[in-house]
């Protein structure tokens, strides 16, 4: 190698230093794109750092076993991938990684098992992956009031990407919504609990009724409280002003 | 509060934020950063040193005589360097470079065109340079060139400033054969006593190209022409010995005695090259110590152009020849070194080399008119010639 004379060293050393530079702009750079393109990635799916709140682990296992089978070649791909990943906790020995999705009751089992021994958060992570993946998930701030433009808006108003509207309707809002607002606990039975959230500085409320069995071991904070919300828009009512919302998954 | 007839709120469409890459704070950081990295790619890869900390130093072997002084020349050397080549110099005589074994080298630059003839008669090889060529001269000091002239023996070239002398052979040849001295032409007149008869000095004829080029013109002096048969190059180095061997022991140091300070009295006239008179002078110029005026050069009346042959036995000897033979700034070297360059097709111009000597106030050697050229001797006669005239072991 040239770089160990010292004669070729003094002739090359000015074109070493510029290649020595180049190298570390091209690090530089790399890691400057990948810093931004990591914190542009968080919010979309910002589940990575949250805490589960509440989880219906049987709306979950409807998610992969209706909707036409929508999402079910794209949640075992998903489920397969973590539990190759080294996911010890993923699944239980006596179901195989090796044969998931081979058949169909197998891997639905293999599926099942995944949700319920994983944390809830892990399965919200899944979830939203899938659901934005299918270009399914809008995106709704409670306290500003607006919804974001994107793919899922634009298939569920069925126009082009580009021609959204400047307003659209909450109940327009099909698909699944992601709502980002200030929540607090309203009401509690033995089994529903009900969180509101108010919509802009308005009167307008949503409502997320929860069935109480996903929320166990879980202290419901008796404040408000920051949290996001996927779930389905059901109905608005014009007397009492409020949005009724499904939830699938709360976390903070 | 936006909201429709029947009461149900309205919600503002957004706009999805930019995606980060168009993002004004991505592109503060970034777009420096990047900027200047496209920059420095373009110039690394129009300067072909994208690979450069992986590159490979080839070290290529090669066997020469004189002409090492342009391989040891710390520019050439960095030249060289900037085409990652470095060469390896196994300092022998032309001759001895020519006739000796080569295995391991990756080129043989013999002086002249008799050696380089004698190599590729005897071995396979790729390819061969010419370069550049350089006259043989006959270096002197001032004194004894003065009594030269006066003896009638030389004449100083017009416009030469009293640095160069030309010299007319046949008479030169007369004083050695009468065994003429120094004090007998009236060296005494200039201030020195030397007993010596007048003759040249040469390097190891078995070893050397310059002094089989001077054996060679010797040789046409005496016999008024080239041998053109194996018997009658016998016959002739027969003649001429004496006269040759005249000079007693041979220098294997000869530049070496001429550029020292007792060179005066150890060896007044030496057979060398021109470009190693010229770099002589161009050293003592630009270590401002001037012109060296003590030294001057006599030119044969019958000139001698040596045309060292760059021999190239091997891909990466090849590749070196190639940039020494077409490469500008191996030949502008070559021409600052006193060089006598050629131009892709062989032939001289003395243009540069005037110019490039014009600017170091060194008169230019270039300007003589009316050169006779001796005749170049077939490489196999001057081959036999040599070996007779040195008791030389055959090549």
């Amino acid at each position: 190698m040239a770089v160990f004379d010292a004669l070729w060293l003094q002739v090359w050393w000015p074109w070493l230093l510029v290649w020595f530079a180049e190298a570390c702009l091209v690090v530089a750079a790399v890691a400057i794109g990948l810093r931004h393109w990591r914190r542009a990635r968080v919010p979309a799916t910002s589940t990575g750092h949250g805490v589960s709140f509440y989880l219906d682990e049987d709306f979950v296992l409807r998610l992969y076993r209706q909707f036409g089978g929508k999402y079910r070649a794209a949640l075992t791909q998903e489920v397969e991938e973590r539990i190759s990943e080294g996911d010890e906790t993923a699944v239980s020995a006596e179901v195989a990684p090796v044969k998931i999705g081979r058949k169909g009751s197998n891997s639905s089992e293999v599926f099942r098992r995944y949700v319920e021994d994983n944390d809830a958060i892990t399965v919200i992570g899944m979830i939203i992956d899938v659901l934005d993946g299918a270009d399914d998930i809008i995106y709704v701030d409670l306290r500003k009031r607006d919804v974001v433009s994107n793919r899922a808006l634009a298939k569920t108003l069925d126009i082009e990407d580009e021609a959204a509207p400047a307003w659209v309707r909450p109940r327009e809002l099909g698909s699944f919504v992601s709502l980002r607002g200030r929540f607090r606990l309203v009401d509690k039975d033995a089994d529903t609990a009900t969180f509101q959230a108010p919509l802009g500085e308005s009167a307008d409320e949503v409502l997320v009724r929860c069935a109480v069995v996903g929320l166990s071991g879980v202290t419901v904070p008796s404040a408000e409280f920051p949290a996001r919300c996927l779930g389905q828009v059901q109905e608005w009512n014009s007397d009492s002003r409020t949005l009724t919302v499904h939830p699938i998954a709360i976390f903070r | 509060m936006a909201s429709t007839s029947t009461g149900e709120p309205l919600l503002a469409v957004r706009r999805p934020p930019r995606p980060f890459y168009l993002r004004r704070r991505f592109l503060r950081s970034f777009g420096p950063v990047a900027s200047l990295a496209i920059i420095g790619f373009v110039a690394l890869l129009v300067s072909g040193t994208l690979a450069l900390p992986a590159q490979r130093l080839v070290t290529v072997k090669a066997k020469m005589g004189s002409k090492a002084d342009y391989f040891l020349d710390a520019e050439v050397r960095d030249l060289l360097l900037r085409h990652h080549l470095k060469v390896e110099v196994s300092h022998v005589g032309s001759r001895e470079a020519a006739t000796s074994d080569y295995a391991g080298y990756d080129f043989l630059f013999p002086s002249g065109q008799a050696t380089a003839g004698l190599t590729t008669a005897n071995m396979d090889f790729k390819n061969s340079f010419k370069p550049f060529i350089s006259p043989l001269v006959l270096a002197t000091y001032r004194e004894y060139a003065l009594a030269l002239v006066e003896a009638q023996v030389a004449t100083e070239h017009p416009g030469s400033s009293g640095y160069y002398y030309e010299l007319d052979m046949a008479k030169f040849v007369a004083l050695t054969r009468n065994a003429a001295t120094w004090n007998s032409l009236k060296i005494g007149k200039h201030g020195i006593t030397n007993g010596n008869v007048v003759l040249a000095q040469t390097s190891e004829v078995c070893t050397s190209y310059g002094s089989g080029a001077y054996l060679a013109l010797l040789s046409q002096v005496v016999n008024k022409r080239n041998p053109t048969t194996i018997a009658e190059a016998r016959e002739f180095a027969a003649k001429v010995k004496d006269l040759y061997r005249s000079q007693g022991l041979e220098s294997s140091a000869p530049t070496e005695n001429y550029f020292v300070g007792e060179g005066r009295g150890i060896a007044p006239i030496m057979v060398m090259y021109e470009h190693q008179y010229l770099r002589w002078q161009t050293s003592h110029v630009e270590k401002g110590l001037g012109l060296d005026s003590s030294r001057v050069l006599l030119y044969p009346n019958l000139s001698v152009y040596t045309k060292p042959e760059l021999i190239t036995l091997t891909d990466d000897g090849d590749r070196l020849g190639h940039l020494i033979a077409e490469r500008p700034e191996f030949k502008r070297r070559a021409m600052e070194l006193g060089f006598r360059v050629l131009d892709g097709k062989g032939a001289y111009s003395s243009e540069r080399l005037s110019e490039f000597l014009a600017e170091k106030n060194i008169p230019d050697p270039t300007t003589r008119r009316d050169e006779t050229e001796a005749r170049p001797m077939d490489a196999g006669l001057q081959e036999e010639m040599v070996t007779i005239v040195g008791d030389c072991a055959p090549a």
